[in-house]
């Protein structure tokens, strides 16, 4: 496994952190300077982790796309930007399946959210191997990245829907508990660390999937820690809410 | 797809093992069914017997002629001195204003503070330590320290549940509520047992309530007035209090009422978040002591002879108490233990003392005294119907509290003439006369609900008790008796006088009175409020033992398997760890009791990734398969449906939505539209049929009696499309018609149903080869899972009512994709066998999570008031407990446990069919057992997980509203499970 490394420690490493930091200087401009929270102003929040966080995920990963004999970069930004929407569609879908509420109050949201999922997951591998079949198949079907590159796509990806599904879980607790609040706390540290560990994984890419993939699987929750609430908001922001008002509807109707 | 590879060899010992095995085996394979059901149904039992506590709520009432059969009346001088005192003599409530009791009091002002704890009134020197939160309402401690004759603080004890509904409903029928009070208020909150506020409203009291709605609830009807204020929002400190404010200092100087209640939830809700130490406590407390200052101050104002609150009674009292956390819900002494505060606005006279102090007075103040009495929350009501002289509330068993009594001033008039007949005036003396014909009265009334009770109810009381508890009424009963024949023979001129021991007859006939209430308060706590930790214990023991039995019968059933097909079994390991993560992860949520509310969409969340899942394993092999798309798809629409039902669940109404539509003035333009959507379902019955029809026509195999089933399910959509179209009136059918359609349609349907049923069931123990011609045993079970299907089909899709179709389609759909599954396929192409669910137990579990899905999908919920009462009422006018039970537990369990237990076998067949190959005729069989044990292994463990959630709750506030329904649902699911599981593998093996 370690034989075919396509692309450089370092290499892999700026670009996690490039990445991570974006991420990190939205939330700062969300929280600092428009004071914005996921959970106030949830689409405008996601719109800007969307604008901010697109175009350099877009450009770093085009940057290292595979076949740069046959494909100038131009072509992977554009493979990129038309994998934006194609993913976007697929995690919409898959949202709805899992709960996410349908209308057009939420379409917004929704939207916002499933093109951001779409970066994390979809567009990487759109950039770097295009419409490759067989490439796609190896990193989704199978699990198994077998170069650095690879696992510089797939675990991410991982990372993000995983995240994204542990989120979802726990979105019928009843928030009126102090430490559920404090999930959105534990998001800002935890970029910080996730920037260190990529460079970890990206060196030491011969331990064996399963480790790295636990570690990535916590990588990428902690990564989507954000995420973690925007799937509680985006999708069911009146759900979080149902277990306190739930009740008292079904009482005052009773009176 | 590469065949199996079984060298011969091998092939030959196994059909000889086989054809050993394959009889005996039967028996063997289906016993661990039938122990594991008596495991569960014992575990269950003896849980439900130490967690469950029911009593039969009575629908008798209290009057006021009731008093002429009681063997208290004294002969008043107007009536003939030889007419017996237990004749019929007509009640004298008319006479004199008299009804059972001489009222004491003119006016009652009960003002309720939710969650008082007891040191919220008591004076901090009677506790070790002075806590910041206590002496706050130093007004009510002042009162009883300077006004001691008049005035008093109580120690009141409630009962568990201490809740304030339940509480309320004690405190008004003076009876001790539990879980299930059965009776006909079955899931909804009105009370309609006999209550202090009923015997109000019906002697001409008028009722002045404000504060928490819940008394509206309660009471619909009684309350001359009210301003209630909603109770649900806990972080709401105020709106309430501030509500009852508004009103309560106006209404004081009025005259238009009799009995006022002033409910304040302040202390409560600030319980609830700030917990008891907090700041918003403690300005809540001054809050309401300021208020309690002013009220005093009023009623002391129009105190004078002959002014509004001349003979006024006021009660200022806790529903329950809480602990410092704010909870309460439980019978820990914190939450037990509240505070009554009575102040009688006539002063009774000074030998009150010798009543009060005698046995009560507790400590005392650096200079002055201050005493605290006892009070059970039992007695309340019928402490507060003696006073206001109203009947006793029918099943009181509380006994008159004699401090309270004593507090009043005109308890202490002599107002008998039989007194006279004593020859004894000292106000004590004529104070312990009222108290004992009032007491005689009390014992009375008891022991007639005591006799009812034990006579009707669903589990009577332990009858050693009550002949302990019949003991002491003839022997209390028996002195009264000799104590008026001594005073009658008095009066007849032999003029005895009896003033030497008055005093302490009156006093042993109050003993032995009170041992008999104190006996049957005793024994009703034991029958009514205490959970039987053991029993409980023992009950989820037998629990866990039933899973390891379930573990190992599946181990067992996987080496049987092994000896088929030896096989090295890691491949699937994946796949096995995350069906036990999902099943783990649904049961842990159980200990939440949002995740309960929400368990509807939670199951569909964990069925999509289940889903999802597939979809991930089946593009391992680079196609994605068409059903699993679908399935996808099916899952949106029962999520949806689930949500909409939850929405309906809101509303509080359980209508269908083409009833709503219906039932809303839409304009005549609309008409077309609702045709159309009542046509809807039939047009889904009509594609159902259409399916049923292929699907069974596809079997070849089957000859005899297919023409039958089918033509008896057509028959049935035929029946049932009759009688939707003749219920939503959109055809002007005759009366005969109308008839046929309502009443007669659905009873065939049930008839055609059992019919099946027992047909199939005579044919299968006659003689089986007559139903089941063929030799393959897949086929064979094929046509017997069928037959029984379509005996239980049309009978729970019209209990579905006009939703039946498409919950069928849905159903049909899901089932068809699960056993479809590519990649379920896909092992057994990998490891070249059959490898059976154990190795793939995803479809089971998938089965599982739709059968959770689908009944939620079908308008069910986990509270009483979820049940489809209307399903009851199909074909059938008037109310019989049998014929509507067995209706009602065919629509709750219908879809969502027989349907999907029947059609398990379908699941193996799929399986056995995709694999085109040849497996030994006993594979089928333990596959199928797998399957069984598997589907019923998910359905004990979340059902063990309810058990463990619901003890270690058991103290919770939402226990009785929300975790014993859920429990008593899963455990009757798990039951029937059991049970379909066993009657499944008599006919399928």
């Amino acid at each position: 496994m370690m034989a075919v490394s396509e692309i450089t420690t370092p290499k892999a490493a700026a670009l996690h952190l490039l990445c991570s930091l974006s991420l990190l200087v939205v939330h700062w401009v969300a929280c600092n300077l428009y004071s914005w929270s996921l959970i106030t102003h949830t689409s405008e929040t996601l719109g800007l982790c969307l604008i901010v966080h697109g175009p350099i995920v877009i450009g770093v990963y085009s940057l290292v796309r595979r076949d740069r004999q046959h494909c100038s970069y131009w072509m992977a930004v554009a493979r990129g930007l038309l994998g934006l929407p194609v993913g976007a569609l697929v995690m919409a879908f898959g949202a709805i399946v899992l709960g996410a509420p349908v209308g057009i109050r939420y379409l917004k949201r929704t939207a916002y959210w499933s093109l951001l999922m779409s970066i994390f997951t979809f567009v990487p591998p759109a950039c770097v191997f295009g419409s490759s079949r067989v490439d796609w198949h190896r990193i989704f079907a199978h699990f198994k990245p077998e170069e650095s590159l690879d696992a510089l796509v797939s675990l991410p990806a991982y990372g993000s829907v995983i995240g994204a599904w542990i989120g979802a879980w726990p979105m019928p607790l009843d928030w009126e508990r102090p430490w559920q609040a404090e999930f959105s706390c534990v998001g800002i540290s935890c970029t910080v660390l996730e920037a260190r560990d990529h460079m970890h994984h990206c060196g030491v890419a011969a331990l064996s999937f399963r480790v790295i993939s636990i570690r990535e699987i916590r990588c990428g929750f902690y990564h989507l820690r954000p995420l973690i609430f925007l799937v509680q908001v985006v999708s069911c922001l009146h759900h979080i809410r149902m277990p306190c008002t739930f009740v008292p509807m079904k009482k005052v109707n009773r009176g | 797809m590469s065949g199996p590879r079984l060298r011969p060899d091998h092939r030959d010992s196994l059909s000889s093992f086989q054809y050993k095995g394959m009889v005996a085996s039967k028996w063997a394979m289906i016993r661990p069914f039938f122990l594991i059901l008596t495991l569960h149904s014992l575990a269950i039992y003896l849980f439900t017997r130490g967690f469950l506590l029911t009593r039969t709520e009575l629908s008798s009432f209290s009057h006021c002629s009731d008093k002429s059969q009681s063997p208290c009346s004294i002969p008043s001088p107007t009536n003939n001195a030889n007419a017996s005192f237990l004749g019929d003599h007509p009640p004298k409530s008319e006479s004199n204003g008299q009804c059972w009791t001489r009222p004491a009091v003119d006016r009652l002002v009960i003002i309720i503070l939710d969650a008082l704890r007891f040191d919220f009134v008591a004076p901090s020197f009677f506790f070790e330590e002075k806590k910041p939160w206590m002496d706050k309402l130093e007004v009510l401690q002042k009162l009883a320290s300077n006004d001691r004759t008049s005035s008093r603080i109580f120690k009141a004890i409630a009962d568990p549940p201490t809740t304030s509904l339940q509480r309320l409903k004690g405190l008004t029928t003076g009876g001790l509520p539990t879980f299930i009070d059965v009776g006909n208020s079955f899931g909804a909150p009105a009370i309609v047992e006999d209550n202090l506020i009923f015997q109000l409203a019906n002697n001409g009291k008028r009722v002045l309530m404000m504060g928490d709605d819940t008394w509206v609830k309660l009471f619909p009807h009684h309350f001359n007035e009210s301003y209630p204020y909603p109770s649900f929002n806990v972080k709401d400190l105020d709106t309430v209090d501030n509500g009852v404010i508004e009103h309560l200092l106006p209404s004081l100087l009025r005259d238009d009422w009799d009995v006022l209640i002033a409910h304040f939830l302040g202390v409560d809700h600030a319980g609830h978040i700030y917990g008891v130490d907090s700041t918003p406590m403690i300005a809540k407390l001054e809050q309401y002591n300021n208020i309690l200052e002013e009220v005093v101050q009023v009623l002391k104002n129009q105190s004078g002879s002959g002014a509004l609150h001349e003979n006024t009674l006021l009660v200022v009292m806790g529903d329950h108490g809480q602990t410092l956390n704010g909870d309460h819900g439980g019978g820990t002494a914190e939450e037990v233990e509240t505070s009554l505060f009575a102040m009688s606005l006539k002063n009774p006279p000074a030998p009150v003392a010798t009543v009060l102090d005698k046995n009560y007075c507790h400590l005392d103040l650096d200079g002055k005294k201050i005493c605290i009495g006892t009070f059970q929350q039992l007695d309340f009501a019928v402490t507060m119907a003696s006073l206001l002289g109203i009947p006793f509330p029918f099943g009181s068993i509380g006994r008159i509290n004699p401090e309270l009594y004593a507090l009043t001033g005109r308890t202490w008039e002599t107002h008998n003439q039989c007194a006279e007949k004593f020859g004894s005036h000292s106000t004590l003396e004529s104070w312990m006369l009222n108290y004992v014909s009032s007491l005689c009265v009390n014992t009375w009334q008891v022991k007639r609900y005591i006799d009812l009770y034990s006579m009707t109810s669903v589990i009577g009381l332990p009858a050693e008790d009550l002949r302990y508890i019949n003991v002491l009424y003839s022997q209390a009963q028996g002195s009264w008796l000799d104590i008026m024949k001594f005073a009658l023979s008095s009066e007849n001129g032999t003029n005895i006088r009896i003033t030497d021991n008055t005093a302490s007859v009156l006093q042993r006939q109050i003993d032995s009175y009170s041992r008999f209430l104190e006996g049957v308060a005793e024994l009703a706590r034991f029958a009514w409020t205490e959970f039987n930790l053991m029993l409980m214990g023992f009950g989820l023991c037998v629990m866990l033992t039933s899973l390891c039995v379930h573990l190992y019968s599946i181990r067992t059933v996987h080496g049987l398997c092994k000896s088929y097909y030896p096989f090295s079994g890691s491949s699937a390991s994946l796949r096995i760890l995350t069906v036990i993560f999902l099943v783990a992860i649904r049961a842990v949520s159980f200990l939440s009791n949002s995740y309960i509310l929400a368990e509807g969409r939670v199951a569909s969340f964990l069925l999509g990734t289940s889903g999802i899942l597939n979809l991930w394993f089946s593009s391992d092999t680079g196609e994605v398969a068409v059903e699993d798309l679908l399935f996808l798809v099916l899952n949106i629409i029962i999520r949806f449906s689930i949500e909409s039902g939850i929405s309906k669940e809101t509303i509080g109404s359980s209508s269908s939505i083409v009833h709503s539509f219906g039932s809303t003035d839409i304009e005549k333009g609309w008409s077309l539209m609702i045709g159309l959507l009542e046509l809807l379902p039939i047009l889904a019955l009509s594609i159902l049929v259409v399916l049923i029809y292929i699907i069974i026509s596809r079997n070849s195999f089957w000859k005899r009696l297919k023409h039958f089933y089918t033509m008896g399910n057509i028959l049935c959509c035929m029946l049932m499309s009759v009688h939707w179209i003749v219920e939503s009136n959109i055809i002007a059918a005759s009366e005969e018609l109308k008839n046929f359609g309502k009443t007669f349609a659905p009873r065939i349907i049930y008839s055609i149903g059992l019919l099946h049923f027992v047909l199939l069931a005579l044919s299968l123990t006659i003689n089986k080869k007559y139903i089941v011609p063929v030799s393959n045993p897949t086929d064979a079970l094929a046509i017997v899972a069928t037959s029984m299907l379509s005996a239980w089909s049309s009978t729970i899709l019209i209990l579905l009512g006009r939703q039946g179709p498409n919950v069928a389609l849905v159903c049909i759909l899901g089932a068809w994709c699960i056993t479809r599954l590519k990649w379920a396929a896909q092992v057994d192409a990998e490891s070249g066998t059959a490898t059976g669910p154990i190795f793939n137990p995803m479809p089971v579990l998938q089965w599982s999570l739709l059968a959770v899905c689908l009944f939620f999908y079908t308008g069910h919920w986990c509270t009483f008031d979820g049940l489809r009462y209307a399903a009851a009422f199909i074909g059938f006018e008037h109310f019989n407990i049998v014929q509507q039970g067995i209706l009602l537990a065919i629509d709750t369990f219908g879809v969502s446990h027989i349907i999907p237990v029947l059609s398990i076998p379908f699941l193996v067949i799929s399986k056995h069919q995709i694999s085109k190959k040849k497996h030994p005729d006993g594979l089928l069989f333990i596959n199928l057992t797998q399957a069984f044990l598997i589907y019923g292994l998910i359905t004990a463990f979340t059902t063990t997980l309810t058990i463990i959630c619901v003890t270690i709750q058991r103290r919770h506030l939402m226990v009785w509203g929300l975790f014993a329904p859920k429990y008593v649902f899963d455990v009757l699911g798990l039951l029937v499970t059991d049970v379909l599981i066993c009657v499944g593998s008599l006919f399928y093996y």
